[in-house]
Protein backbone atom coordinates (compact mmCIF):
# COMPACT_ATOMS: atom_id res chain seq x y z
CA UNK A 1 0.00 0.00 0.00
CA UNK A 2 1.17 3.31 -0.99
CA UNK A 3 1.62 5.87 1.85
CA UNK A 4 2.42 9.25 2.26
CA UNK A 5 4.66 9.80 5.20
CA UNK A 6 5.15 13.98 4.32
CA UNK A 7 3.05 15.91 1.84
CA UNK A 8 3.21 19.43 1.75
CA UNK A 9 3.20 22.58 -0.65
CA UNK A 10 5.85 25.40 -0.70
CA UNK A 11 7.40 28.13 -3.00
CA UNK A 12 10.05 25.97 -3.71
CA UNK A 13 11.47 22.20 -3.42
CA UNK A 14 14.53 21.37 -4.55
CA UNK A 15 17.00 18.12 -5.09
CA UNK A 16 20.47 18.54 -4.70
CA UNK A 17 22.15 16.85 -7.17
CA UNK A 18 25.54 16.10 -4.77
CA UNK A 19 23.84 14.45 -1.79
CA UNK A 20 20.63 14.09 -3.33
CA UNK A 21 18.89 15.29 -0.63
CA UNK A 22 15.59 17.64 -0.73
CA UNK A 23 15.09 21.39 0.72
CA UNK A 24 12.03 23.06 0.84
CA UNK A 25 11.37 26.47 1.20
CA UNK A 26 8.59 29.19 2.06
CA UNK A 27 5.90 25.96 3.11
CA UNK A 28 2.62 27.51 2.40
CA UNK A 29 0.40 27.55 5.74
CA UNK A 30 -2.39 30.32 4.60
CA UNK A 31 -2.86 32.83 1.92
CA UNK A 32 -3.90 36.11 2.67
CA UNK A 33 -4.91 37.89 -1.08
CA UNK A 34 -6.27 41.77 -1.64
CA UNK A 35 -8.74 40.39 -3.75
CA UNK A 36 -9.53 37.60 -6.42
CA UNK A 37 -8.81 35.99 -8.28
CA UNK A 38 -5.08 35.62 -7.70
CA UNK A 39 -2.44 34.23 -9.62
CA UNK A 40 0.33 31.96 -7.94
CA UNK A 41 2.92 31.85 -10.61
CA UNK A 42 4.82 28.73 -9.17
CA UNK A 43 4.86 26.57 -6.32
CA UNK A 44 6.02 23.17 -5.58
CA UNK A 45 4.47 20.34 -3.80
CA UNK A 46 6.75 17.39 -2.13
CA UNK A 47 5.33 13.89 -1.05
CA UNK A 48 7.86 11.41 0.35
CA UNK A 49 6.38 7.88 0.02
CA UNK A 50 7.05 4.41 1.72
CA UNK A 51 5.40 1.21 0.16
CA UNK A 52 4.47 -1.98 2.12
CA UNK A 53 6.60 -5.28 1.33
CA UNK A 54 5.97 -7.24 -1.75
CA UNK A 55 3.89 -3.91 -3.17
CA UNK A 56 4.94 -2.74 -7.07
CA UNK A 57 7.48 -0.32 -7.44
CA UNK A 58 4.95 1.30 -9.65
CA UNK A 59 2.39 3.35 -9.45
CA UNK A 60 -0.11 5.59 -11.80
CA UNK A 61 -1.03 8.61 -10.02
CA UNK A 62 -3.40 11.85 -10.58
CA UNK A 63 -2.16 15.00 -9.19
CA UNK A 64 -4.80 17.28 -8.60
CA UNK A 65 -5.00 20.96 -7.53
CA UNK A 66 -8.85 22.17 -6.12
CA UNK A 67 -9.73 25.87 -5.02
CA UNK A 68 -12.98 24.51 -3.04
CA UNK A 69 -14.75 22.53 -5.24
CA UNK A 70 -13.31 23.72 -8.88
CA UNK A 71 -10.54 21.96 -9.94
CA UNK A 72 -7.76 24.53 -10.76
CA UNK A 73 -5.47 21.78 -12.42
CA UNK A 74 -4.91 18.10 -12.71
CA UNK A 75 -2.06 15.91 -14.04
CA UNK A 76 -0.32 12.36 -14.32
CA UNK A 77 2.21 11.14 -12.08
CA UNK A 78 4.19 8.09 -12.29
CA UNK A 79 6.15 7.32 -8.90
CA UNK A 80 9.13 4.83 -9.45
CA UNK A 81 10.31 3.13 -6.33
CA UNK A 82 13.37 1.63 -8.49
CA UNK A 83 13.88 -1.04 -5.56
CA UNK A 84 14.64 1.61 -2.94
CA UNK A 85 12.45 2.04 0.06
CA UNK A 86 10.97 5.69 -0.13
CA UNK A 87 9.97 8.02 -2.69
CA UNK A 88 9.94 11.71 -3.62
CA UNK A 89 7.42 12.84 -5.61
CA UNK A 90 8.50 16.28 -6.84
CA UNK A 91 5.78 18.66 -8.56
CA UNK A 92 6.39 22.06 -9.56
CA UNK A 93 2.50 23.71 -10.66
CA UNK A 94 2.79 26.81 -13.07
CA UNK A 95 0.19 29.44 -13.61
CA UNK A 96 -2.32 28.62 -10.44
CA UNK A 97 -5.17 30.61 -10.30
CA UNK A 98 -6.74 30.88 -6.95
CA UNK A 99 -10.84 32.28 -7.17
CA UNK A 100 -12.50 32.32 -3.76
CA UNK A 101 -11.63 32.25 -0.59
CA UNK A 102 -11.78 28.74 1.04
CA UNK A 103 -9.19 25.88 0.73
CA UNK A 104 -6.44 25.21 -1.79
CA UNK A 105 -6.05 21.49 -1.48
CA UNK A 106 -3.42 19.55 -3.60
CA UNK A 107 -4.33 15.93 -3.83
CA UNK A 108 -2.51 12.73 -5.21
CA UNK A 109 -5.26 10.36 -6.36
CA UNK A 110 -4.61 6.19 -7.05
CA UNK A 111 -7.47 5.55 -9.00
CA UNK A 112 -10.23 7.55 -7.60
CA UNK A 113 -8.82 7.41 -3.68
CA UNK A 114 -7.21 10.16 -2.53
CA UNK A 115 -3.65 9.09 -1.20
CA UNK A 116 -1.88 11.68 -0.14
CA UNK A 117 -3.04 15.60 0.72
CA UNK A 118 -2.10 19.00 1.65
CA UNK A 119 -4.73 21.80 2.32
CA UNK A 120 -3.81 25.85 2.51
CA UNK A 121 -6.40 28.14 3.77
CA UNK A 122 -7.43 30.97 1.76
CA UNK A 123 -8.60 33.88 3.82
CA UNK A 124 -11.16 36.28 2.72
CA UNK A 125 -9.91 39.67 2.05
CA UNK A 126 -10.01 42.31 4.21
CA UNK A 127 -13.11 44.70 3.92
CA UNK A 128 -12.26 48.24 1.98
CA UNK A 129 -11.67 50.88 4.98
CA UNK A 130 -13.99 53.73 3.71
CA UNK A 131 -11.94 57.25 4.53
CA UNK A 132 -13.93 59.47 6.13
CA UNK A 133 -14.95 62.35 4.85
CA UNK A 134 -14.66 65.47 5.96
CA UNK B 1 48.74 4.42 -12.18
CA UNK B 2 46.46 5.60 -9.39
CA UNK B 3 43.76 7.96 -9.58
CA UNK B 4 45.08 9.62 -6.30
CA UNK B 5 48.48 11.26 -5.76
CA UNK B 6 50.84 9.80 -3.38
CA UNK B 7 49.92 12.49 -0.58
CA UNK B 8 46.36 11.94 -1.19
CA UNK B 9 47.18 7.82 -0.55
CA UNK B 10 48.99 8.68 2.15
CA UNK B 11 46.14 10.63 4.09
CA UNK B 12 43.35 8.24 3.16
CA UNK B 13 45.64 5.44 3.96
CA UNK B 14 45.59 7.09 7.68
CA UNK B 15 41.81 7.59 7.66
CA UNK B 16 41.62 3.50 6.91
CA UNK B 17 43.84 2.95 9.78
CA UNK B 18 41.62 4.43 12.25
CA UNK B 19 38.31 3.55 10.98
CA UNK B 20 36.78 1.46 13.53
CA UNK B 21 33.45 0.51 11.36
CA UNK B 22 32.25 0.07 7.50
CA UNK B 23 30.30 3.16 7.74
CA UNK B 24 32.34 5.32 9.68
CA UNK B 25 34.66 4.90 6.65
CA UNK B 26 32.00 5.11 4.07
CA UNK B 27 30.81 8.59 5.70
CA UNK B 28 35.01 9.83 6.04
CA UNK B 29 35.79 8.93 2.55
CA UNK B 30 32.55 10.43 0.79
CA UNK B 31 33.79 14.07 2.18
CA UNK B 32 37.16 13.60 0.68
CA UNK B 33 38.51 15.99 -1.33
CA UNK B 34 40.26 13.94 -3.21
CA UNK B 35 37.68 10.58 -3.75
CA UNK B 36 35.32 13.89 -4.53
CA UNK B 37 37.74 14.74 -7.58
CA UNK B 38 37.69 11.45 -8.88
CA UNK B 39 33.89 11.48 -8.38
CA UNK B 40 33.43 14.64 -10.13
CA UNK B 41 35.70 13.99 -13.34
CA UNK B 42 36.66 10.56 -13.98
CA UNK B 43 34.19 8.15 -15.55
CA UNK B 44 33.00 5.52 -13.60
CA UNK B 45 34.56 3.02 -16.79
CA UNK B 46 37.75 4.48 -15.82
CA UNK B 47 37.32 3.83 -12.04
CA UNK B 48 35.52 0.87 -12.18
CA UNK B 49 38.97 -0.65 -13.91
CA UNK B 50 40.92 0.81 -11.46
CA UNK B 51 39.19 -0.57 -8.81
CA UNK B 52 38.81 -4.04 -10.14
CA UNK B 53 42.79 -4.38 -10.73
CA UNK B 54 43.14 -3.07 -7.23
CA UNK B 55 40.77 -5.41 -5.96
CA UNK B 56 42.46 -8.42 -7.87
CA UNK B 57 46.18 -7.73 -6.01
CA UNK B 58 46.90 -10.69 -3.71
CA UNK B 59 49.42 -8.11 -1.82
CA UNK B 60 47.00 -5.94 1.05
CA UNK B 61 48.67 -2.96 2.10
CA UNK B 62 46.62 -0.37 4.04
CA UNK B 63 47.41 2.44 1.46
CA UNK B 64 45.64 -0.81 -1.24
CA UNK B 65 42.88 -1.47 0.74
CA UNK B 66 42.51 2.54 1.19
CA UNK B 67 42.34 3.05 -2.55
CA UNK B 68 40.27 0.66 -3.09
CA UNK B 69 37.32 1.50 -0.52
CA UNK B 70 38.21 5.29 -1.67
CA UNK B 71 37.10 4.35 -5.08
CA UNK B 72 34.18 2.23 -4.10
CA UNK B 73 33.21 5.78 -2.42
CA UNK B 74 33.29 7.10 -5.47
CA UNK B 75 31.56 4.77 -7.79
CA UNK B 76 28.96 5.50 -5.19
CA UNK B 77 29.16 8.98 -5.16
CA UNK B 78 28.75 8.71 -9.11
CA UNK B 79 25.55 6.55 -8.74
CA UNK B 80 24.15 8.58 -6.66
CA UNK B 81 24.13 11.72 -8.76
CA UNK B 82 22.91 9.73 -11.44
CA UNK B 83 20.11 8.69 -9.48
CA UNK B 84 20.46 5.31 -8.84
CA UNK B 85 22.62 3.38 -7.17
CA UNK B 86 21.62 -0.31 -8.00
CA UNK B 87 23.06 -3.80 -7.77
CA UNK B 88 27.61 -3.82 -7.12
CA UNK B 89 29.18 -3.87 -10.36
CA UNK B 90 31.67 -6.00 -9.35
CA UNK B 91 31.61 -9.13 -7.08
CA UNK B 92 32.56 -7.25 -3.37
CA UNK B 93 33.45 -10.88 -1.58
CA UNK B 94 37.08 -10.13 -1.72
CA UNK B 95 36.23 -6.83 0.06
CA UNK B 96 35.77 -7.38 3.78
CA UNK B 97 34.13 -3.93 4.17
CA UNK B 98 32.48 -3.19 0.46
CA UNK B 99 29.12 -5.34 0.79
CA UNK B 100 27.91 -3.86 4.49
CA UNK B 101 29.37 -0.25 2.65
CA UNK B 102 26.71 -0.83 -0.67
CA UNK B 103 23.94 -2.27 1.59
CA UNK B 104 23.99 0.88 3.78
CA UNK B 105 24.65 3.01 0.35
CA UNK B 106 21.24 1.29 -0.90
CA UNK B 107 19.50 1.80 2.54
CA UNK B 108 19.89 5.24 1.87
CA UNK B 109 18.77 5.79 -1.37
CA UNK B 110 15.61 7.44 -2.02
CA UNK B 111 14.22 7.69 -5.60
CA UNK B 112 12.67 10.48 -6.80
CA UNK B 113 10.34 11.76 -9.40
CA UNK B 114 9.79 15.43 -10.48
CA UNK B 115 6.85 16.67 -13.01
CA UNK B 116 6.06 20.26 -14.37
CA UNK B 117 2.22 20.63 -14.75
CA UNK B 118 1.27 23.63 -15.88
CA UNK B 119 -2.39 25.60 -15.99
CA UNK B 120 -4.57 24.89 -19.10
CA UNK B 121 -4.69 27.37 -21.77
CA UNK B 122 -7.07 30.44 -20.59
CA UNK B 123 -10.52 30.18 -23.47
CA UNK B 124 -10.31 33.25 -25.47
CA UNK B 125 -14.33 34.11 -26.14
CA UNK B 126 -14.78 36.51 -28.80
CA UNK B 127 -17.84 39.01 -27.96
CA UNK B 128 -19.31 39.35 -31.73
CA UNK B 129 -22.10 41.87 -30.55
Amino acid sequence: MLTPIVCLAARGVIRDAETSTISVFSILERMAPVGFPVFVGELAVLVMWTKAAGDPDQFDVQFVIRNNAAEVMRGPFHIDFAGTPVHRSILRAQGVVVTEPGALRFSMLLGDVEVAHYEVVVAAPAPAVAAAAG
Amino acid sequence: MSLFTQAELSDLAGGFTVANVPISLWYWLDGHPAVRRVADLVSEDRVLDEFGALIRRAERSETILAECYALLTAIIAKRRRAGRIGPPPVDLGTLRWGEPIWARARRDERSTGTALITAPPPRLILDEG
